[in-house]
């Protein structure tokens, strides 16, 4: 029910963003290459301010905004793809390889980098910073507002009661202290058992550590499900199994937090159902 | 013991065994003569089922080909042209090999079989050299380590490709008695070679061959006079009579060239 | 009395592997030992640890190593060649691409014995081009450079698949198909690895005689009662059932078959039937070692354990090519 009510709401910033409002002369053109900006830019731009999205804003495991992306123009990250299109502005994130940035400076883009976010105040942030640089204040304040206040509403309802959880990734990676994925498990009023065993940022929990840490239960977030690999295979080891007695793992579907958005209510809502 | 009835041998599409044809009988010691490319080796190895060949080849009244290999590798002994030995055994273990075709897979060797492979480094020589690896050894001694192993499967029938090449003459006289030594305890042993005069001397009967075919068979005086030996080896030899027949290459007759 | 020394040899070896497996059972990031099993406040975890995780492990990495051991030894008996390995004739890399193509386009999905299926396919027929571009009696050079052909072929094919392939986790994985890893693995890996394994291993009993007489070259062995083309058949099917085997479970680690063969040589007295026992043996001490000093590093990021088996091996393999030089010259 609190999913539904969610999905409702967050429609409705998506439905916000994509009512047409009148271009102006001085509308700023923006291109994004990262799928993280894109979906800030989906959210928070009007339809002629966006120049280019990112081909993975398109697919639906990774991208929350799928569905709105089919409209646009996409890109590949390559600095190349630009010089027709020409924006005012690219944002990419500070992943973005040093070489396209140092190309893309060079044919005179305006670019601006944005740090991934790893706490939910740094979300705000880049809405913030994102909806200054498109013009669109006043619908970045909404969209806060809007987050905070539904976050709120799901954390107060949550129950916290101390059961541990773990979220498990193929080859081992977990997340722990100072990730967006973690901060999102402990506001939902689950232990991170990553951050029980010290993991800072992004890192690997190999397995004898994660069974004797014994986490009630696995939370998983298949990015690719279907196809195979060792480090996926990884997910299948009997003892993984075996530690949480056999219980299905939560799954949270990694468009809801791979970027920081307003899908990350999303993720607080399953997760806590998931408690 | 041996009959070879009018056997071809095609290497690619050279065809280097012609209507080959000859007896060797147990008990003797017979030397296959031939200028090289006369076919010598390609015989033995078609006889060993190496390569394979058309016409006769017969043994103990058998077909070669329907002798199944296991018996046939206790029949016949080979002893090849320069054999390579890749590991530095140590010569008795090179000498033991021998006695393996004897073995069923699981048997290891009985205490005739050692006995035998002592009797053979005594016989060949080898016993003071016996814990020495094979690729530390002079070419004399190498050539009876290996020659030790073909006469440790005690077969009825050795067929030996040019032991005695690139031996000193003392080494070749040794080699020489050791395998007429074996002919004679009942066994038959075809050496092929290239020294007419050790081949005069020591073989009980001598086979030529030339171009792929046996031109001549039978005792020395036989097959190697001046006709043979000018149409074969283009050289004129000496020979001497004082109590064995012996014969000594002597001159080219005309520019080996010039024949082509 | 030599047999004696072999088997105080095979028994010493025995002793050492069985040693090793201890060790390794009792290692591990959690600190968990053997001992824990009979009084331990959390048996269930302890108890996983050991039986799911630490055993399949220790397992693999003997029976693996002792595959990689012994199909060196047979690959230099048959090729009388001390260079000729798994490794660097290709046939590792080429069981590495069959396991790969199978694993990453889901094939395995089907039936998961497909996946040393693969492996052991992608070996054999690697190790048959080997054979035919060498020829027979072919030199050291002829067999090194087929053999690196081969492999160079192999593994960059196998990058291709993994660059293509579905999953996004495949293009870092080529480090755990070229360099190995014995790391993650269950019982049901095990399970994948033995069957393939014990096949090879059986058909690889009673060839030893047949090595041994091919010391003297294929002539005088035909000549002394071994089918040549059926002893190389078996041995081929062989070589590539165990290293399909080992390669689809734990990825090429290479060196193994190259250092342990030719390290224990002298030990059997040279002769190749004897070696193959004794290397299966070595093999396993070799990799099970390999594997405890990986788990001795510092913690962080595993060091693949193909990186050690070269760091030993490499050296080792240049050594050997001197040596051989210095005899043909």
């Amino acid at each position: 029910m609190l999913q539904r009510f969610l999905s409702r709401s967050l429609s409705l910033i998506a439905v916000q963003c994509l009512c047409l409002m009148p271009a102006t002369a001085d509308t700023v053109r923006v291109a994004s290459l990262n799928l993280c900006t894109d979906q800030l830019v989906l959210t928070l731009a009007d339809p002629e301010q966006i120049g280019s999205v990112t081909f993975l804003s398109q697919h639906r495991e990774s991208s929350f905004m799928a569905e709105q992306a089919l409209k646009y123009h996409v890109n590949h990250g390559q600095a190349e793809e630009l010089i027709v299109l020409q924006p005012d502005l690219v944002v990419t994130l500070t992943y973005t390889p040093p070489t396209t940035l140092r190309l893309l400076k060079h044919l005179g883009f305006e670019v601006e980098l944005f740090s991934p976010a790893n706490t939910f105040t740094e979300v705000t942030a880049n809405i913030r910073r994102m909806a200054t640089l498109l013009g669109q204040q006043a619908r970045g304040e909404k969209t806060i507002q809007l987050m905070q206040a539904e976050l709120k509403l799901l954390t107060t309802a949550a129950k916290p009661d101390g059961r541990r959880g773990l979220l498990y990734e193929p080859n081992g990676y977990t997340a722990g202290e100072q990730t967006l994925r973690g901060e999102l498990i402990r506001l939902s009023g689950w232990r991170n058992i990553a951050q029980e065993v010290g993991i800072k940022g992004v890192g690997v929990i190999n397995l004898e550590t994660l069974i004797l840490a014994s986490p009630d239960r696995l939370i998983l977030s298949p990015y690719a499900p279907g196809t195979q690999s060792l480090g996926q295979r990884i997910l299948a080891h009997p003892a993984v199994h075996a530690v949480t007695s056999g219980q299905t793992p939560l799954i949270i579907p990694p468009r809801l937090w791979m970027c920081g958005g307003p899908m990350n209510v999303e993720a607080v809502a399953r997760l806590i159902d998931g408690l | 013991m041996l009959e070879i009835e009018n056997l071809f041998v095609t290497l690619g599409a050279k065809p280097v065994v012609r209507a080959a044809s000859m007896q060797v009988h147990q008990g003797e010691l017979l030397g296959l003569l031939g200028p090289n490319g006369a076919g010598k080796s390609t015989l033995l190895r078609s006889i060993l089922q190496l390569i394979p060949s058309s016409g006769m080849v017969t043994f103990e009244g058998h077909a070669v080909q329907t002798i199944p290999l296991q018996t046939r590798s206790r029949k016949m002994a080979y002893l090849a042209q320069q054999g390579p030995v890749n590991w530095p055994l140590s010569v008795e273990r090179l000498v033991t090999l021998g006695r393996v075709p004897h073995l069923t897979s699981w048997q290891h060797l009985s205490s005739i079989d050692q006995k035998i492979v002592q009797r053979i480094l005594h016989q060949t020589d080898l016993w003071h050299l016996r814990n020495r690896t094979v690729t530390t050894l002079s070419g004399g001694e190498r050539t009876r380590a290996l020659l030790g192993r073909a006469l440790a499967v005690d077969a009825p029938l050795l067929l030996a490709d040019e032991p005695v090449a690139a031996l000193d003459p003392a080494h070749q006289l040794q080699i020489m008695h050791l395998l007429r030594q074996y002919s004679e305890s009942d066994h038959a042993v075809v050496v092929v070679m290239h020294d007419l005069t050790l081949a005069a001397r020591f073989c009980h009967r001598l086979a030529l061959m030339h171009n792929g075919t046996v031109i001549a068979v039978g005792t020395a005086r036989q097959v190697l006079t001046p006709e043979h030996l000018a149409a074969v080896y283009n050289i004129d030899a000496r020979y001497g009579a004082d109590d064995d027949f012996y014969v000594i290459p002597w001159r080219e007759i005309r520019q080996l060239a010039s024949t082509q | 009395m030599a047999s004696r020394r072999y088997s105080g040899l095979i028994s010493a070896l025995i002793l050492l592997v069985l040693l090793l497996m201890l060790i390794s059972m009792n290692l591990g990031s959690g600190p968990v030992s053997l001992i824990d099993l009979l009084h331990s406040a959390d048996a269930a975890a302890v108890q996983l640890i050991l039986v799911e995780i630490r055993l399949p492990r220790t397992l693999i990495a003997a029976i693996a190593g002792a595959s990689f051991g012994i199909c060196g030894a047979v690959m230099q008996g048959l090729l009388r060649n001390p260079l000729a390995s798994p490794g660097l004739i290709g046939s590792s890399s080429g069981a590495a691409l069959g396991a790969v193509l199978v694993l990453y386009l889901g094939l395995s999905q089907i039936n998961w014995l497909l996946l040393p299926a693969g492996g052991m396919l992608g070996a054999l027929v690697a190790l048959v081009l080997v054979y035919l571009l060498a020829g027979r009696d072919a030199s050291v050079v002829t067999i090194v450079l087929a053999g690196v052909a081969i492999n160079a072929l192999a593994i960059s094919l196998v990058s291709l698949i993994l660059n293509l392939a579905p999953s996004p986790y495949a293009v870092q994985e080529i480090v755990l198909w070229t360099l190995g890893s014995v790391s993650n693995l269950s019982l049901n890996d095990l399970w994948l690895l033995l069957l393939p394994t014990v096949l090879g291993w059986l058909l690889l009993i009673g060839t030893g005689r047949g090595l041994d007489l091919l010391t003297l070259g294929e002539d005088t062995a035909h000549s002394m009662g071994i089918d040549l083309f059926a002893l190389r058949a078996r041995l081929f099917v062989a070589v590539a059932l165990c290293i399909g085997g080992a390669v689809s479970i734990t990825g090429a680690i290479g060196f193994i078959g190259l250092v342990v063969p030719h390290l224990l040589r002298p030990l059997v007295h040279y002769q190749p039937g004897r070696l193959l026992p004794a290397s299966a043996l070595g093999g396993a001490a070799m990799l099970l070692a390999a594997d405890i000093v990986v788990r001795l590093m510092p913690p962080g990021p595993e060091i693949k354990i193909g990186v050690l088996t070269a760091i030993v091996g490499a050296p080792f393999f240049l050594f050997l090519i001197l040596k051989t030089r210095r005899w043909q010259i």
